[in-house]
């Protein structure tokens, strides 16, 4: 993180919007962008316990904004109902942080299910609800690393 | 001066990493063997990244940046009219008097140095300002002026417009030609300032300032500065 501030500061280099990259790498996973916001969500390998998303994201306009990862919404498509997600948060960590404009940033959080449901189809989460924003932009993910056509 | 920025922005690491202290209690920890020479302590390396199970860094490192003030560290070259008033006769530890000296009257350069605090488009902070007189109206001098900046500013595209009041200390030492005894004159400044500075990438700007004294108005004093942003754009642009 340190290398990347330094070069940062020394080249002036700042996110380009709609790159879906940073200086030495570019992120991965499924890419929408949800206003000042550019973001992928990929769906890692499950842990025993849940299942994991990871977020890169980098704020395409100049001004700061408030990326909320503890209320994203994420559910379990089960075979038989949707089921909330909520993030394995042991310390309390996660809140909703700034992040100033031309900035990126990048957090892996596990999911587990709110309850015990039917076997999993997919996972799926509301990409504008880590904005706060009220359009909906759910992107569901039927197994790790893959892209999903299903919808919540 | 360059060198000077450069030096500065070197040691950012190093002073970062002081403040988290012991970053490696809980992870492992590997001494990067590269020749990196503004990485100066171990990296910490977490199994894994996801949240709740790493333990070299907390959740949002990411917004560490937007979690602190927003301060401006400029550096630059000044140019200033200095009217100083005449030394008067001072006796030395030896027994040799400096004779009182003329005006000065003259333009000499400075660098100048800042450093200030921007909160909803007001700002404050310190700067100083080291000049040479030698040449000028004296054989050999000093020119030392550090005080404190209030201003606001205002954005308008890539250039933010502003204006601020200087209140400064200031200390001239001067040698006479033959005369082995230096004299040192205080007076304090007062002076209004115009300024502009234009965003060159996220967190740099090329800032120049136009300032005249209250106290004695033909001074002027004009400078050209390099300032680095520890938000981006200024967080607020």
């Amino acid at each position: 993180m340190r290398r990347v501030l330094l070069f940062a500061t020394v080249t002036g280099c700042a996110y380009r919007a709609g790159s879906f990259g940073a200086w030495n790498h570019d992120f991965a996973g499924r890419r929408t962008t949800v206003g000042c916001l550019d973001l992928a969500i990929e769906r890692r390998a499950d842990h025993p316990t849940g299942q994991v998303l990871a977020y890169d994201f980098g704020n395409r306009c100049d001004e700061p904004l408030t990326v909320d990862l503890k209320t994203a919404s994420v559910v379990a498509r089960t075979t038989q109902d949707d089921i909330a997600m909520l993030p394995y948060d042991p310390a309390h960590e996660i809140r909703p942080l700034p992040l100033d404009g031309g900035s990126v940033g990048a957090e892996a959080i596990e999911y587990r299910m709110d309850r015990a449901g039917g076997p999993l189809v997919a996972i799926c989460v509301d990409a504008a609800s880590v904005l706060g924003q009220t359009v909906s932009d759910w992107q569901c993910f039927a197994e790790p690393s893959q892209l999903a056509s299903v919808d919540p | 001066m360059i060198r000077t920025i450069v030096f500065g922005l070197a040691l950012l690491p190093s002073v970062a990493a002081a403040d988290r202290g012991a970053p490696c209690e809980a992870g492992s920890c590997d001494v990067d063997p590269g020749p990196r020479p503004w990485i100066l302590d171990n990296e910490c390396q977490d199994a894994s990244d996801v949240v709740g199970y790493r333990q070299c860094s907390s959740f949002g490192r990411w917004s560490a940046a937007a979690a602190g003030p927003q301060l401006v560290f400029a550096a630059g070259v000044g140019v200033r009219h200095v009217v100083v008033p005449a030394v008067p006769a001072v006796a030395s530890a030896r027994g040799t008097t400096v004779e009182g000296t003329p005006v000065s009257d003259g333009d000499i350069t400075t660098t100048v140095f800042r450093v200030t605090g921007v909160e909803r488009g007001f700002y404050a902070g310190l700067e100083v300002e080291l000049g040479d007189l030698t040449g000028r109206a004296y054989p050999y001098g000093s020119f030392l002026q550090s005080g404190a900046v209030l201003g606001g500013q205002l954005r308008l595209g890539p250039v933010d417009f502003g204006s601020e009041l200087l209140a400064a200390g200031r200390s001239s030492k001067r040698v006479g030609r033959n005369q082995p005894a230096a004299a040192s004159l205080a007076e304090p400044e007062v002076e209004l300032r115009a300024r502009a500075q234009v965003w060159v990438s996220a967190w740099l700007t090329i800032d120049g300032a136009l300032g005249t004294g209250l106290l004695d108005r033909s001074e002027r004093f004009a400078a050209v500065t390099l300032g680095f942003h520890t938000r981006s754009f200024g967080a607020d642009r």
